[in-house]
């Protein structure tokens, strides 16, 4: 399941909308103590960010990926007990 | 438990960002260093999938290739010859058409290069995509990237070795100084290629008409849609790129006029 999640994340990086690279990490978040999640949005944004960020924010999918492993874990721990 | 061990996520994630975000934010060395070696590694992947997609296209799918061999093995694999090279002629007619219009582009401006596109529009979260040349093959920051018919696209943000990163100007919230009918007006990038212009009441608007760039000899797009309601006092004005953005393959790559 966590191998299929994150491959599917990693090939829509390259080819599909980034929606669903959400759902998936946010699965993944969900799921387990997904690491994977923040090298996907480092992933992101050294290929397609623009210097200088969006909107002065420099690394705007590494911070989503952070907030979503960070957030998810409360909820990861109290589903998975 | 002590307060690392109890927040060791929290902690791990806020210095992961922290110096992520320094390093990005702060050293463009660094930043162009990894930028180019990334998406010099991820081209070959796209480039793999585009070859992979053009041959299966070609060969008009396995599924065929083994009803006919199930049929008769000799005319089977004489015609599946044919049906191949009439189907690759189809792929090379396209691709012919495509570097056509790039040629056009190349006798008005001569000092351009056609770059294969990478990546898919659509799939960058930010409205850029990456196209396969670079710095050392004469794309430099700025650049206008162009597609037929003749229509600027998007600008350079990034060069690397052999790739560059472009941004679209139909990205949302883009904004740009455009002149449509003689009237300058700024342009809002609305996504999917489509971006918005309001003008004044009173200016003559055409469905169809060019929305050019200031001060620049190219177009960012037609006017597509015109909303006229008697009780504003302006004009919202759709305008949209006459190209599938997803289906781009070649791009034609402008030094931006000094």
């Amino acid at each position: 399941m966590r191998a299929f999640l994150g491959g599917l994340s990693l090939a829509s990086i390259f080819f599909a909308t980034p929606l669903i690279v959400l759902l998936a990490s946010l699965a993944l978040a969900i799921r387990f103590r997904a690491w994977e999640v923040l090298f996907f949005g480092i992933l992101i944004d050294v290929l397609y960010a623009p210097p200088g960020g969006i909107y002065g924010i420099p690394i705007p999918a590494t911070i989503i990926a952070c907030v979503v492993v960070v957030g998810f874990e409360p909820l990861r721990r109290k589903l998975m007990v | 438990m002590s307060f690392f061990r109890r927040n060791k996520v929290f902690i791990i994630a806020f210095i992961v960002v922290v110096a992520l975000g320094s390093i990005f934010f702060f050293d463009g060395t660094i930043r162009s260093t990894v930028t180019g070696v990334t998406r010099g590694t991820v081209a070959l992947v796209w480039r793999a999938a585009h070859s992979t997609r053009e041959a299966f296209n070609s060969y008009g799918g396995i599924s065929s290739r083994r009803a006919l061999a199930e049929e008769n093995k000799k005319l089977r694999e004489e015609i599946a010859r044919l049906q191949s090279l009439s189907l690759h002629n189809d792929v090379l007619r396209a691709e012919n058409a495509t570097l056509r219009d790039m040629f056009s582009l190349r006798e008005a401006h001569p000092e351009g290069i056609a770059a294969p596109v990478l990546s898919n529009p659509s799939v960058s979260p930010y409205g850029t995509f990456v196209i396969g040349a670079g710095a050392k093959d004469g794309i430099a920051t700025g650049s206008y990237v162009i597609s037929a018919p003749r229509v600027a696209i998007g600008q350079v943000l990034e060069a690397d070795s052999h790739t560059a990163l472009v941004g679209l100007f139909s990205a949302p919230g883009e904004k740009n100084e455009v002149i449509i009918n003689k009237v300058r007006v700024s342009y809002v990038g609305r996504g999917d290629g489509n971006g918005l212009v309001v003008v004044p009441r009173g200016v003559s608007i055409k469905k169809g008409e060019a929305v050019r760039f200031a001060g620049q000899p190219f177009a960012i797009g037609f006017v597509g849609f015109v909303t006229d309601d008697p009780e504003d006092a302006e004009i919202k004005v759709l305008v949209r790129v006459p190209v599938n953005l997803p289906s781009l393959s070649f791009v034609y790559v402008v030094p931006a006029p000094k």
